[in-house]
């Protein structure tokens, strides 16, 4: 395995290749940093052009790409609101916050610090475990699929410190909200009214572009007096205490997105979503959650579960050719592309190759962390620019993010409405991040639900993982009602009052 | 939507200034800017990727960029309807295929005739595999078939949705080894990855999709793809369904260009001229084999009775399902 590392190296590290690498780091960035344009874009329009490259080449310029993708998505999210990806909310929940306080700088080096413990850590990891585990992937039919939405969707628990009810209400919305549009199994029209325009359905780029970044320049805006003035620039580099907290959420965000991103259909994203939400519980239990109002523990965890996971996708990925996700299945096609069927020889035949990729995925990270680091003071003096000049720049830069995601003009419609949407549940004082989250689970939880159903009646009593994964969701939702409700009187009253 | 259109219309007009000054000859110098083409799907998929060596193959032939956008939704439905509502100059094309064409044919309340487009050229074709666990004690397609017709109502097919040629090839089975298409146990997946995952893992008998999609499970031994519907220069070990007794099974999937109704012929002539010339391009021979596709252009009036034959395909078998 060592040898296959070394080998690796050898053919990463040649000037060419590592010009490629840095290229792919820059442009990759700035395609993260555009809010709209996400890792999976950037690699879309950016293929073509690594195609005239040998595919070792190609493979260490795409690696690149994605990466800077991802770290330039958590800067756009810290400082504006902005979060491209949904990947990127946990980065927006509390690295915005902190930004208002002057501490943009420190979280956006934890952001940048945690992602590259991960991607090292899950590099290394996919190389030890090689093909041995991918079967794993097998074992995860649509029942087990529905478990593990199931159980993901009791993230909602940790999302929102009120009202669960409000969260399951919101998490409820989300879902409704995905199901408008083509339904591709049955072949009709959702909830369109009988337009074709709604037809297209909701995409959720423009939806949360809308309910963070369009209904945060809005609140600004409606609220009179001290918010509209610029953040102040503190301390730049995070302080020892910061650093402190972050390595434990960094640790366990790394395993656990390393681990469940064995399994398809566990997208980083729902990684990042969880991990969140179990760093915001375990931090309430244990007293001082700073959560909701910038806690740098809610920025580390999930950025690692978010690379870790993609780290831990390639497992199935290189070994039986199932891609976990989105930006997976585009690395799938570019394997295609340069010849290769990944397949178990892509850890014996193709040894070389391999671990020419994998070993390309550590230079980006470190290329990535080198190139961030130093950005950091810059990136955080654009926290002072002043709200009206800001504000309408932040603004365009939604609207065109909104309409890149797709090209479609609905989209732009769409971001303004889910803005005037968020400043209204931020008056009735309701989360938004569980909509986000039942509106990504919304078409697993249906899809594997019907081909579960479709497969056996009785599919719930035959599946073993499947009793697991829904046993430790129905407990949980049960004990986080029951902690609710023991909490205080005047939530309850709170909630009456809704 | 409106400046854009504005902006089209005085691109048009600018145009046609400039044509009115040489068209006595009726020639064209088409094409002298950019051209706009849309990819009916998201961005990664292996059609996406087809129609992207597509798009670079004619722009280095034209001498003009070709640049792929995608328009995704509504079933390729969003994506048709800019195409057919742009202006007819030849500078916004559609990356055509079963899907956005004769497949619609089966939909009721289109927002727009499915064939009221100028179809200029088929491009590339790629053909389905038919395949099963390996653990399924299947081998051979007399065994599936076996297996089907012995109790088709506990036999389980990956479907997906009815929006593409693979659920077709399945029916056209069906069809010919006379098993009624309504007693089947259709299991609903929305792409032929998830679905050839879920036949390599038994959680389905039989599972139908481009060849392609078959490769890497197929390679891990989990998957055994029993027959093909055409040459696939990828697959010499996979059986042709003609050689197994079954030459009726020849469903393939297609990338082409298509474009507004009233386009100009002579725009369409310079297009279907130039994906002629590709025939033979071996660069593009060699990208879309990547994708487990072969070229295989068809322009004219062949390509409009192939689109003709095929939607009356799509709709015979079409008939042998109740909803």
């Amino acid at each position: 395995m060592l040898d296959q590392l070394a080998a690796g190296l050898a053919e990463i590290m040649t000037w060419e290749r590592m010009g490629f690498a840095l290229l792919g780091c820059f442009l990759g960035t700035f395609f993260g940093v555009m809010p709209g344009l996400g890792p999976v874009t950037a690699i879309a329009v950016l293929f073509p052009i690594t195609t005239y490259l040998d595919p070792l080449s190609g493979i260490v310029m795409l690696a690149a790409i994605y990466y800077g993708g991802m770290y330039g998505g958590s800067t756009t999210a810290i400082l504006v609101n902005i979060p491209g990806e949904v990947a990127s909310l946990p980065a927006a929940l509390e690295g915005y916050p902190m930004t208002q306080r002057g501490r943009a700088g420190a979280a956006l080096a934890v952001a940048a610090i945690s992602s590259f413990t991960a991607g090292i850590i899950g590099s290394l990891g996919v190389i030890i475990l090689g093909s041995s585990v991918a079967h794993l992937a097998l074992r995860f039919g649509p029942p087990e699929m529905l478990g593990l939405v199931l159980f993901a969707l009791t993230a909602v628990a940790g999302l929102v410190s009120g009202s669960m009810f409000k969260g399951l209400s919101m998490a409820a919305l989300g879902i409704l909200l995905s199901m408008v549009g083509y339904d591709m199994i049955s072949g009709s029209t959702v909830m369109t009214g009988g337009t074709w325009t709604l037809a297209q359905g909701f995409a959720i780029v423009p939806v949360m572009i809308g309910l963070f970044g369009i209904g945060e320049i809005l609140r600004t805006l409606t609220t009179r007096g001290h918010s509209a003035k610029s953040a102040p620039l503190g301390k730049l580099m995070p302080t020892k205490k910061e650093l402190k907290d972050s390595v434990a959420p960094t640790a366990r965000g790394t395993a656990q997105g390393f681990s469940f991103g064995l399994i398809p259909g566990m997208l980083p994203s729902i990684m990042a979503l969880l991990s969140y939400s179990w760093e915001r519980q375990r931090a309430e239990k244990k007293g001082g959650s700073q959560f909701g109002n910038g806690d740098i523990r809610g920025i580390a965890g999930p950025e690692a579960a978010n690379n870790g996971a993609a780290m831990g996708g390639f497992v199935p990925l290189l070994s039986l050719g199932i891609p976990t996700g989105p930006s997976m299945a585009l690395v799938l096609g570019a394997l295609m592309v340069y010849g290769l069927t990944p397949g178990p020889t892509m850890f014996t035949q193709n040894a070389e190759f391999t671990s020419g990729i994998l070993v390309s995925f550590l230079v980006a990270n470190v290329i990535l962390l080198i190139l961030n680091l130093p950005l950091v003071p810059m990136w955080a003096r654009l926290a002072r620019v002043p709200f009206h000049v800001m504000g309408p720049l932040v603004l365009i830069l939604c609207l065109v993010g909104a309409y890149l995601d797709r090209n479609s003009f609905f989209d732009i419609f769409v971001c303004l409405g889910a803005g005037i949407f968020a400043l209204l549940c931020h008056k009735a004082s309701l989360p938004l991040a569980p909509l986000v989250m039942g509106f990504i689970l919304g078409p697993m939880l249906q899809e594997t639900m019907r081909q579960s159903i479709a497969m056996s009646g009785t599919f719930y009593l035959e599946r073993p993982i499947f009793m697991a994964f829904a046993g430790v969701a129905i407990l949980t939702i049960a004990w986080s009602i029951w902690r609710a409700r023991r909490h205080t009187t005047s939530l309850r009253r709170a909630e009456a009052s809704s | 939507m409106k400046h854009l259109k504005l902006a089209s219309a005085v691109v048009a007009a600018c145009a046609l200034t400039l044509t009115a000054c040489g068209d006595d000859d009726g020639e064209t110098d088409y094409p002298t800017e950019a051209i706009d083409l849309t990819i009916p799907f998201g961005a990664g998929g292996a059609t996406d990727l087809a129609a992207r060596a597509m798009a670079e193959a004619l722009a280095d032939e034209l001498g003009q960029p070709v640049n792929p956008t995608n328009r995704e939704g509504a079933n390729q439905i969003t994506a048709v309807s800019y195409v057919n509502d742009a202006t007819a100059d030849g500078y916004t094309l559609l990356a055509d295929g079963g899907g956005s064409s004769t497949l619609q044919s089966l939909l009721e309340d289109l927002p727009y005739e499915w064939d009221d487009r100028t179809f200029i050229a088929r491009v590339a074709s790629g053909s389905h595999a038919y395949a099963v666990s390996a653990n399924s004690g299947i081998e051979t397609m007399d065994d599936l078939i076996e297996a089907i017709q012995e109790d088709p109502s506990s036999f389980s097919i990956a479907w997906l949705g009815g929006t593409s040629t693979s659920d077709f090839t399945t029916l056209q089975l069906l069809a010919e080894i006379d098993v009624d298409a309504n007693d089947i146990n259709w299991v609903p997946f929305t792409g032929s990855g998830d679905a050839m995952q879920a036949a390599a893992a038994g959680d389905v008998d039989l599972a139908v999709g481009g060849t392609s999609a078959t490769a890497a499970l197929y390679s891990s031994g989990d998957l055994i793809p029993l027959a093909k519907t055409g040459e696939d220069p990828n697959f010499p070990d996979v059986p042709l369904t003609a050689d197994e007794g079954f030459p009726e099974l020849d469903m393939i999937y297609w990338v082409g260009l298509s474009g507004p109704a009233d386009l100009d012929d002579a725009v369409a002539e310079v297009l279907a001229t130039t994906l002629e010339g590709l025939s033979d391009d071996e660069d593009l021979a060699a990208s879309f084999e990547d994708l487990g596709m072969v070229v295989d252009v068809l322009t004219g009036d062949e390509f409009e009775v192939y689109i003709e034959t095929e939607a009356e395909t799509f709709a015979e078998l079409d008939g042998a399902l109740e909803d």
